[in-house]
């Protein structure tokens, strides 16, 4: 690795795009209020001064129009970052996403690409309410012939944009809105994280923590409680939930044979359920307790604070949930 | 976070322990691994070690209460902390019984009565792939998981304590070093109670200090260790075993051989005539033997342990082994039913076997059935020794040699022919006043042999 300096994953993801678009002309953005305003939490402040309003642009309100603009403006050979503010608002531009975007190329076998990121927010706790505050990857995760990205850390979340935008597939971008001020080491210049490898951000030999996204933090500070108790917790970071990096997440079960998987979306149907099935499937032989899930509860997220926060799965469920895995010996 | 300090399964019949001593006192702070009681079952002592680091919470078993495995001892609580709330059945610990009478027919159950609720074996799938390859049965596994599920680490514990049972006795701190550390436990020798692989015996040989060798002081050659064959090699084991395992105590008596002698001298021109072998102290002192056996029959038992159960056997025939000296070692010939013998047929038998040993042509049946042991040293000039018990037999006597020795009666010193008896007893078959009255009992019928008429 180079030469790496302390970044929050705000500035990672800022440094990813200016360094995108004075590589690749092609490269440009479009969102609400990505231009003169800096975006909603600065990521893009300072871009359009220094790119301009062709490269940097500011979009009307309507979602489905930015994202019809970013697929065609992808067929036609550019490479589009729309941001959509909040995930919430993907809902207004899912035909776009899932019918057009996701489909174009199998349809038209293989002549026309869509290398189209769209940049959206996910998250609960900033109190902004039930319309503000989903985690809706796994919509996006359930369709063919998209890809999406999770990244948890400022080095993960500069590599991946960087794969994003360079993918000629449409990629869906998802950060988390509470972990923008997470601090960490960047490299300098120029690097790529593949998509769909994921990371083991702690070694251990007891229990796997899988974890997506804001759930890392939280699963890190689980296993430090964990610790405690004599249980040593690995924790596995997909980062990409699509593709997914399933050999990562087996070997580490397969070790020690027993797994928590943890994501901030919705538990029903959810990331959680995807990955639990398929660890209860394919390391069945190596499990010594069952596969447990947490994920946001199964209600629109409150705006109340305490109420807020406790649809979130938090450090004390995590802890909790691991140790129930075991006995008295392991 | 309260941490429980239970009573652990030790051995796979063990269904309760006995605490035998508290080493650390409530509020005492304790370290993992760190002894905190002593606990003793049917088969061995043993130390509980601190679960965690913390401070030990309220002693919830006196010393000398018998509790069942898993059954709640302490605590072990983060300091401050309160001790959590007991449910009435948590310590489930009943007096010891004062005195346990053994009946004698059969051998006695002392594994569980097994929970027959549900047949269903619980255990992850990890732990029954594991049992899969190491060809265990899951329902001989203790579970320690959730909702009592066997995990793999069960199966580990079981198939360690298989294999430190079959061999040697080994402390739990013992065994989990010498897994740490690569220490095979079975070329260790122990030095701990009953010859018990202790902590220091794994560090002695991860140091590379001593494996094998008897001393640290002795420095072996490579390839100098002959290693043993044959019979050498089953008196080397089973005496080691014997030795390990069986409790022994041991009773000495000085005996007056006066009549012995002299019944010997007035018989043995008869015994010859009447079979052709000569009449030797032994063949009287198989009858004698096998007079007290009858006589005492709590004394005919045999402890008898395997993987399932262990417990007193009561014996019916009345079978006298002669432990027997031949070049390649030490092999027992067995007069069976000397009890119903005279002692012409005694005299006989004896010959018979001793005659066939020596030529090396015993049969397995001359062997087999021994109920009693006798060692007679005596014509090879020894006044007194201490014998190893033959398993599964309860008792063996050692027999030193006739001498005339001075011997006070009424005041006055007399020069006597006499001869040392000494019984070696199994503790868990026999108590020191049955042993004492059976060698009372033998040195009277020695030293008025005439009572054998009776």
């Amino acid at each position: 690795m180079s030469e790496t300096r302390d970044l929050t994953i705000a500035e990672a993801i800022r440094e990813a795009l200016t360094e995108e678009l004075d590589r690749d002309p092609t490269v440009f953005l479009i969102g609400e209020d990505i231009g003169r305003a800096g975006g909603t939490f600065n990521i893009t402040a300072g871009l359009q001064e220094r790119f301009g309003k062709d490269r940097v642009m500011d979009a009307p309100i309507s979602e489905a129009g930015i994202a019809g603009l970013g697929v065609g403006a992808a067929m036609a050979g550019m490479r589009p970052v729309v941001e959509i503010m909040f995930c919430d608002f993907l809902t207004l531009a899912m035909d776009q996403i899932v019918n057009q975007a996701a489909k174009l190329h199998y349809m038209t076998g293989g002549q026309a690409q869509v290398p189209l990121v769209i940049r959206t927010m996910m998250g609960a706790g900033r109190s902004a309410a039930a319309q503000h505050s989903q985690s809706l990857h796994a919509w996006m995760a359930h369709i063919p012939g998209l890809k999406v990205v999770l990244p948890s850390t400022p080095r993960d979340a500069k590599g991946l944009l960087k794969s994003a935008i360079r993918d000629n597939n449409p990629v869906v971008f998802f950060e988390d809105k509470m972990s923008y001020g997470v601090k960490g080491p960047v490299d300098k210049g120029d690097y790529t994280i593949p998509l769909g490898v994921g990371d083991v951000k702690r070694t251990g030999e007891h229990v796997t923590l899988v974890a997506t996204s804001s759930m890392i933090q939280v699963a890190l500070e689980a296993a430090e409680v964990l610790s405690s108790d004599g249980i040593s917790a690995e924790i596995v970071d997909p980062r990409t939930v699509k593709p997914l990096d399933k050999e990562t997440i087996l070997s580490s079960v397969k070790k020690t044979g027993r797994a928590v998987v943890i994501d901030e979306g919705y538990l029903s149907y959810g990331v959680t359920a995807e990955i639990a099935a398929i660890i209860s499937d394919e390391a069945f032989d190596w499990l010594d307790a069952p596969v447990k899930r947490l994920g946001a509860t199964d209600v629109p997220i409150p705006m109340a604070p305490a109420l807020e926060l406790a649809t979130v799965p938090s450090i004390e469920q995590v802890v909790e949930t691991a140790r129930g895995l075991f006995g008295r010996r392991f | 976070m309260a941490t429980e300090v239970y009573m652990p399964q030790l051995g796979l019949t063990m269904t309760e322990g006995t605490v035998i001593k508290w080493l650390k006192m409530e509020g005492d702070t304790v370290t993992q691994g760190e002894p905190v009681v002593e606990i003793e079952t049917d088969k061995v002592a043993a130390e509980v070690e601190a679960p965690a680091d913390g401070v030990l919470g309220p002693i919830l078993v006196s010393e000398g209460s018998i509790v069942s495995v898993g059954g709640l001892l302490s605590h072990v609580l983060a300091p401050g902390e309160a001790p959590p709330a007991l449910a009435p059945s948590a310590a489930e610990a009943v007096p010891r019984a004062t005195s346990e009478a053994l009946p004698g027919s059969e051998i006695e159950e002392l594994s569980p009565s097994a929970d027959d609720n549900d047949d269903r074996v619980v255990a992850s799938p990890r732990a029954r792939r594991l049992a899969y390859e190491l060809a265990i049965e899951l329902t001989n596994i203790e579970a320690s998981g959730p909702g009592g599920r066997i995990v793999e680490a069960d199966v580990r514990w079981y198939a360690d304590q298989m294999k430190a049972q079959s061999v040697f006795l080994v402390s739990p701190v013992a065994s989990r070093l010498a897994e740490e550390l690569g220490v095979d436990l079975a070329r260790l020798e122990g030095t701990g109670p009953r010859g018990r692989i202790v902590k220091a015996d794994v560090e002695r040989a991860a140091a590379g200090a001593s494996l094998s060798t008897p001393s640290p002081t002795v420095s072996v050659e490579a390839g100098k260790i002959e290693p043993l064959q044959g019979v050498r090699r089953v008196v080397a084991d089973r005496m080691t075993q014997s030795f390990t395992s069986t409790p022994h105590f041991y009773l000495s008596a000085e005996v007056d051989a006066m009549s012995l002698t002299q019944m010997r001298e007035r018989l043995l021109p008869e015994v010859e005539a009447a079979t052709g072998v000569h009449l030797t102290v032994t063949d009287i002192l198989v009858k004698v033997c096998a007079q007290a056996l009858v006589e005492f029959p709590e004394v005919n038992a045999a402890w008898i342990e395997d993987a399932s159960e262990s417990g007193r056997l009561q014996l019916t025939d009345v079978n006298i082994g002669i432990a027997t000296a031949l070049d390649e070692g030490l092999i027992v010939p067995v007069i069976c039913h000397a009890d119903q013998l005279t002692l012409s047929e005694i005299a006989l038998r004896r010959a018979d076997l001793i005659e066939r040993a020596r030529a090396g042509e015993l049969k397995l049946e001359d062997l087999e059935g021994g109920t009693f042991t006798l060692s007679n040293l005596g014509m090879f000039g020894i006044d007194q020794f201490h014998a190893i018990i033959n398993p599964p037999q309860s008792v063996i006597l050692a027999v030193g040699r006739i001498q005339e020795r001075p011997v006070a009666r009424n005041g006055v010193v007399l020069a006597r022919p006499t001869v040392y008896l000494t019984l070696s007893v199994d503790h868990r078959l026999l108590d020191g006043v049955q042993g004492a009255r059976f060698l009372d009992r033998m040195a009277k019928l020695l030293e008025e042999p005439y009572l054998l008429m009776v």
